[in-house]
């Protein structure tokens, strides 16, 4: 008889080998998820893996791979190599998961002589989707009461709006979204935001993906961050937050002192970088009151001394600076 | 399926859509009708173009003579069935609306033919329209011409006039199975429409002026046979069966390039 464990075991090695039909698998996942076109290779290798839940941030600059790992997700664009999958699915059926998953691609698209409504209506039909989800969907994303206009008379952030409609149409697990605040106003852009934290507090999971990091870093729970189609980082995003805390700032009350300060920090073995007449120090921030009695010890008053948080921005510009050398 | 032909409907069935496709198929039909009863009684016999051989005064008399106009024109048609099916598929690849369609229903074996079926039938009901106009004004013009009516009104004509509908519906539905091929396969409306007109009426006629044995295989020909229920030239089981053939590579060939190729635009 084969004891219980081993089941397990059999169970855990099955999931980790293949993602199909596994229906409590993370929302997503990639194993060495590749996709040329030609000669260029728009993803490389990209491997990560998302727990259900909350907001995730897809984050990289313009031509990353974002939009193309996003259709590959979503069973668009078939990878050239490497597996992913989807809500436990391999992304080789989409059909088993696409019941579950809302997505809005790029810029949206609609049938501009159908109203709003009857743009919802025409997707809700072709999908199954109950018919009373179309007026739910456009309460959510705020156009119920232009609803009856036709899409061609609509602004850009109307559209964006309906286009997060549709996405919000299947009642999806996962929201899969690609720059979903484009072409809105700063008022438009806090309103999606919290729309999109409302459902990841849900339970659901949103899959978010901007080239601005700095909304990423307002609404994100976890992180995927992506350059010249290779994986940068993925994980929590306090984790890298935390890291983003690890330094410090000094800067001497005569600028004068500043060769003396730098020579203290050197001596004390952390690493250091100069900005104006302050230097920025690589070291958690409760080395901050060893550093000002080390500094005073050498006869140099400090001005300012504090915490140095980077942001997002600075933390990827730095993760990526070699391969921007490149 | 179901899902997939309701939707599509829900998309075609708009008063500009209707009446935008229907206009032009029934003035064809009509001008085709008004002009087989004007040329019987003189042009009997004459080769007009498009518009094909005038019928004489006995052939509109025939127990299907209510539906020649129809026939006559079923070139004019068909090129619109072939715009009608171009203009929706390369539509939604040139706006981008195809990604919706796909994430909301990723199943392409179902999207395609949902789709082929809602075209399909949406140009049947425009042929419909146009064969009911034809049957009407064949009614109201052939008094005045001296032609009689009465097998028209017997069951031998009736049922011509179904007999006769039913094959103009599969040659249109046939013209816009090609047109949903090239569309498939230029992904512009613009494109696949002016190539389909292209071959189908100067390229074909060139060939068939040039070699008649491989002129009356090429499809326009064949359609209008099977509209027509068989010509001087080509039999009408000839053309049916051609006339399928061209079809059904036409739908294997869409299918095969809808399904395999990404959706990348």
């Amino acid at each position: 008889m084969t004891p219980p464990g081993s089941i397990t075991i059999i169970l855990d090695t099955v999931k980790k080998l293949s993602h199909v039909n596994i229906g409590d698998g993370p929302a997503l996942s990639a194993s060495g998820l590749t996709k040329t076109f030609g000669k260029l290779k728009a993803v490389d290798g990209l491997t990560f893996e998302m727990p259900r839940g909350g907001v995730i941030g897809f984050v990289g600059p313009n031509g990353a791979g974002k939009s193309t790992t996003i259709r590959m997700l979503l069973g668009l664009i078939k990878p050239t190599g490497g597996n992913a999958g989807v809500l436990g699915h391999g992304i080789c059926s989409p059909s088993a998961y696409m019941n579950k998953v809302g997505a809005l691609i790029e810029s949206p698209v609609f049938y501009p002589g159908l109203s709003g409504s009857n743009n919802l209506r025409a997707l809700a039909k072709l999908g199954g989707f109950p018919p009373e989800q179309v007026p739910r969907a456009l309460e959510m994303v705020g156009l119920s009461s232009r609803a009856s206009d036709k899409v061609a008379n609509y602004s850009m952030g109307m559209k964006q709006r309906l286009g997060i409609a549709i996405a919000l149409l299947p009642n999806p697990e996962l929201l899969i979204l690609d720059e979903p605040t484009n072409g809105l106003d700063p008022a438009g852009i806090v309103e999606i935001r919290n729309l999109l934290q409302q459902i990841g507090s849900s339970g659901k999971t949103v899959f978010v993906s901007t080239h601005l990091l700095s909304e990423v870093e307002a609404e994100a729970d976890r992180l995927v961050m992506i350059h010249n189609g290779k994986l940068v980082f993925a994980g929590e995003l306090a984790d890298i937050m935390q890291k983003a805390c690890e330094a410090v700032y000094a800067a001497p009350e005569n600028t004068a002192d500043l060769p003396r300060l730098i020579e203290v920090v050197r001596k004390a073995g952390h690493l250091l970088r100069q900005e104006d007449d302050a230097i920025i120090i690589t070291a958690p921030k409760e080395w901050s009151s060893e550093l000002n009695r080390l500094a005073v010890s050498q006869g140099v008053n400090l001005r300012e001394l504090r915490p140095q948080c980077e942001s997002l921005e600075d933390i990827f510009l730095s993760m990526t600076r070699g391969e921007v050398a490149k | 399926m179901n899902r997939v032909f309701s939707s599509e409907w829900l998309k075609i069935a708009r008063p500009a859509t209707l009446l935008g496709w229907m206009g032009p198929v029934i003035l064809f039909a009509l001008m085709g009708t008004i002009f087989n009863f004007t040329d019987a009684a003189t042009g009997a016999g004459q080769f007009r173009g498009p518009f094909g051989v005038a019928p004489g005064p006995e052939q509109l008399a025939a127990p299907g003579g209510w539906i020649i106009g129809i026939y006559s024109a079923s070139s004019f048609i068909g090129l619109i069935a072939l715009a009608i099916f171009a203009t929706n598929i390369a539509r939604d690849y040139e706006k981008g609306t195809i990604r919706i369609l796909l994430v909301t229903e990723p199943n392409r074996f179902l999207l395609f033919f949902g789709k082929l079926l809602a075209l399909s039938s949406f140009v049947v009901l425009i042929t419909a329209g146009a064969a009911a106009v034809t049957a009407i004004v064949s009614l109201a013009l052939a008094p005045g011409e001296n032609i009689p009516v009465d097998a028209w009104l017997s069951w031998p004509g009736i049922r011509d006039l179904l007999v006769g509908f039913a094959n103009i519906s599969l040659a249109t539905i046939i013209w816009g199975l090609i047109g949903g091929v090239l569309a498939i396969t230029t992904r512009s409306a613009a494109i696949s429409i002016s190539a389909g007109v292209g071959f189908l009426l100067i390229f074909e006629l060139l060939i068939g002026q040039f070699a008649e044995s491989i002129g009356t295989k090429l499809p326009a020909t064949v359609l209008g046979a099977l509209a027509s229920g068989g010509t001087f030239n080509i039999e009408y089981s000839t053309a049916l069966i051609l006339s399928l053939a061209y079809g059904a590579a036409s739908i294997i060939v869409a299918f095969l390039i809808f399904i395999r190729r990404d959706v990348t635009d």
